[in-house]
């Protein structure tokens, strides 16, 4: 046969290791893609980082204000003392619950944005082809998309609530935020922990069932507001059934963790929050199962 | 003797009513091997259950040495075969090098082997100038060569080509096809091309597996299934042809005159061919060209069929 390619082909020298986390690769590689398009990272991740940048100064205004016995950033007298009450008063606890559940919104805007077409594209596009024809099993598949959507999700919640703690605790006379508030931490992680996992759960169970990223969006905000709106109308008839809005299950949860007195009534138990958040992500995990196994096997 | 780097028996799969592969059993030998067979012959679900990706409904398979019905043993056929889907796999926003490298780790290389080997394969089938464009950007001829060098990142020892010219123009699937032959004959991989391109096959393949509604029609080497038949001849002759074909005629032979000047012509018995030139000869006719028939791997592939369809 006559022959017009000059290029040769070279052997592979080197060793094929099979990894413990198989996944690793997909979830680098995913991530890396994601970050590729500046302008929903610029809108997705500047406002929490502002955030966490104007807590920290209240923070370390309030440490601060307690550190000093007159005078707060030049001011005399009673404006001075009106000033340190209102810094010294500051509940840390407070205002860390105020921030995650501010961060909320970001947290589920960039998994919907990030996670939305994770399994959708993969299918529409054919790329499933490709990783199934790889050594990885559908669970190391499940982890390395699980893990880039938690990945987002970590960057706007769970990593500035730890920057604030941290830097709590670095400006606290005596560490005394690690004394006395060192379990917001944990709190915290558990918080988010919660959260990311529902999100993640959620979004990539509705990508896997739609064809397309945009359907994935409508319908994880589709299924939110529809939730939403059935908690507040039958709640009205009896208080339990506000448990139907997944959203103020979280918030409910929110308040056990935190222990945090919310200006909204919400007359269900935490345990009965708990059962649905957890119900509604089980569910959704069997939903990815289920079509991870086809994914494969359609492959 | 090598042992056969494919070994089907008596494979089964149905979906629900449908029968896709009735008990096929068969050994692929070492080299490149085309698997012809028309659509809906079942094709692809061979390459799945090879791949693991079906379970089998009866019946078993080993490939390079392993059996994928067995979960451990999937794994490690995923890491010996490369395999090239027939439809379009791009990964939305990523370039072909950071595609290929993302393969190869995904097979199990470090992230610096990874990369070299991604330039290496992308060099060897032609990607090299547009290896950083994303891959929406991609002609179908660069898609289908992106395809190949990702199988072929991790170097394996067998190929699952599946219609690798699909789509492509004349440049680019005589590209393809040079660079398919080059790995089954110059680099010693083995290879199982899935093609209903006749020409494609026998270009590139020394041995063909037909296989119809599940089951194998004919399998062998090419030249032995394309070998001509020795009792036919094709002769053309310059000048009365017209008297040419009453010689014939008048000498018992049996003919099927083609064109103007060229007839295809049974022998008789222990009849070698010098009698035509005796018959040309008496007409007035010259013989300028005499050779044996050969049957094309088109004709081979029809003849299969239509005695499959004639059999039930």
């Amino acid at each position: 046969m006559a022959r017009t390619n000059t290029e040769l082909y070279r052997r592979f020298q080197g060793e094929l290791n099979p990894r413990v986390f198989r996944f690793y690769p997909l979830f680098a590689s995913e991530v890396r893609t994601s970050l590729k398009k500046k302008i929903p990272m610029l809108l997705l991740f500047i406002p929490p980082a502002i955030a966490t940048v104007v807590f920290c100064f209240i923070i370390h205004g309030k440490y601060l204000a307690e550190g000093q016995s007159t005078s707060i950033g030049g001011l005399r007298g009673v404006a001075a003392i009106v000033a340190q009450r209102a810094m010294v008063n500051v509940e840390v606890k407070q205002l860390i619950a105020e921030f995650v559940n501010g961060m909320r919104l970001f947290l589920f805007l960039a998994v919907a944005w990030y996670g939305s077409g994770l399994l959708a594209e993969d299918r529409r596009l054919g790329a499933h082809l490709l990783y199934f024809s790889r050594p990885i099993t559908r669970v190391d598949y499940f982890f390395g998309k699980f893990l880039t959507v938690a990945f987002f999700g970590f960057l706007t919640l769970t990593l500035p609530g730890l920057v604030i703690c941290f830097l709590a605790a670095w400006w606290s006379p005596e560490w005394s935020f690690l004394r006395e508030e060192g379990d917001l931490i944990w709190r915290t992680i558990a918080f988010s922990a919660i959260w990311i996992v529902f999100i993640c759960s959620l979004v990539l169970a509705v990508s896997s069932l739609v064809p397309r990223k945009t359907f994935a969006l409508i319908g994880v905000f589709g299924l939110l507001a529809m939730s939403a709106g059935m908690g507040e109308v039958l709640g009205e008839l009896r208080g339990e059934l506000q448990a139907l809005s997944v959203w103020r299950c979280l918030r409910r949860i929110r308040n056990w963790i935190f222990d945090y007195e919310d200006w909204l009534t919400i007359s269900f138990d935490v345990d009965l929050a708990f059962y649905v958040v957890g119900g509604v992500t089980a569910v959704c995990v069997a939903i990815i199962a289920w079509r991870l196994r086809r994914l494969e096997v359609v492959a | 003797m090598a042992s056969p780097v494919i070994q089907l028996t008596q494979l089964e799969k149905c979906y629900g009513p449908v029968r896709a592969l009735d008990k096929l059993t068969m050994d692929i030998e070492a080299g490149p091997v085309g698997l012809l067979g028309p659509n809906g012959a079942g094709k692809t679900t061979l390459i799945k259950l090879l791949l693991g990706l079906l379970e089998p409904t009866g019946g078993g398979a080993r490939i390079a040495g392993f059996d994928p019905t067995r979960r451990a043993d999937r794994l490690a056929i995923r890491r010996a075969v490369g395999y090239m889907p027939e439809n379009d796999c791009l990964v939305p926003g990523m370039t072909a090098v950071e595609l290929v490298t993302t393969m190869g780790r995904l097979t199990g290389m470090s992230y610096r082997d990874g990369i070299t080997r991604a330039h290496e394969v992308l060099d060897y089938v032609g990607l090299d100038e547009a290896r950083y464009r994303v891959l929406t950007e991609y002609s179908t001829g660069m898609k289908q060569r992106l395809k190949l060098a990702q199988a072929l990142v991790h170097d394996p020892k067998l190929l699952l080509l599946d219609e690798p010219t699909n789509g492509l123009d004349p440049k680019g699937r005589r590209h393809m096809l040079e660079l398919v032959y080059d790995l089954g004959h110059d680099q010693g991989k083995s290879l199982l091309l899935c093609s209903h391109l006749l020409p494609d096959v026998e270009r590139t393949c020394e041995n063909v597996v037909v296989i119809h509604r599940g089951r194998t029609l004919s399998a062998g080497s090419i030249a032995e299934m394309t070998r001509s038949d020795e009792t036919w001849l094709r002769v053309e002759v310059a000048d009365r042809a017209e008297g040419f074909a009453g010689g014939l005629a008048e000498a018992g032979y049996t003919y099927v005159k083609e064109d103007a000047s060229g007839f295809r012509v049974q022998l008789n018995g222990a009849d070698d061919g010098d009698a035509l030139f005796a018959v040309a000869a008496r007409a007035g006719a010259s013989v300028t060209s005499l050779a044996p028939v050969t049957s094309s791997l088109e004709e081979v592939f029809l003849d299969a069929l239509d005695e499959a369809e004639a059999a039930g």
